[in-house]
């Protein structure tokens, strides 16, 4: 008896881009540098 | 007067040379759950692996598209002997120290054991800042 040789399947995938923002690599150091700039109170007390 | 927010191409590119010049193993992984360690990505949740990727089989460029930046792009890697059966989901790049770099997504397929799977170019890309 002669075994049928079976051929090989190659099935191709459909990857998916993988994409990191800038602000999410960086937004540690991007948070800490929006430096608010706030006006004084001036409620005259002391 | 406008503000304007910008990145040296090299601080970008540390991250993608950290894939580029580290990845030496490509794995084909399980639909069911995204590898979380090193372990899961070669062994518990792998399907088909290629282990010799080098850094001749990644390049680091310019992003055309918006948001720009820089992207890396990841080679073909044809006809790796599926070892596992299963559906693919996942594709996790690893390197020597046994990290897990990156993992990204495929659409789900199946695959059976002592068939060959082909993993297509895809890319890694990192925004310029907005």
């Amino acid at each position: 008896m002669v075994e049928e040789k079976k051929e090989k399947v190659n099935i191709v995938l459909e990857v998916q881009d993988g994409h990191i923002s800038n602000e999410a690599l960086f937004g540690y150091i991007d948070k800490n540098l929006n430096i608010e700039v706030k006006e004084n109170e001036k409620d005259g007390s002391d | 007067m406008a503000q304007t927010k910008s990145v040296h191409n090299d601080v970008l590119d540390g991250a993608l040379n950290i894939i580029k010049n580290g990845a030496t193993q490509i794995c084909v992984d399980t639909v069911a759950a995204a590898p979380t360690t090193y372990a899961e990505a070669i062994t518990t949740n792998m399907l088909a692996i290629f282990s010799t990727a080098t850094p001749g089989n990644f390049i680091v460029a310019d992003e055309s598209v918006d948001p720009y930046g820089r992207k890396l792009t990841i080679a073909e890697f044809p006809t790796i002997e599926v070892i596992n059966t299963g559906d693919a989901g996942h594709i996790a790049l690893c390197d020597v120290d046994d990290r897990l770099l990156y993992v990204t997504t495929c659409t789900s397929q199946g695959l059976t054991d002592g068939n060959t799977v082909t993993i297509p170019t895809w890319k890694i890309s990192i925004g310029d800042p907005a």
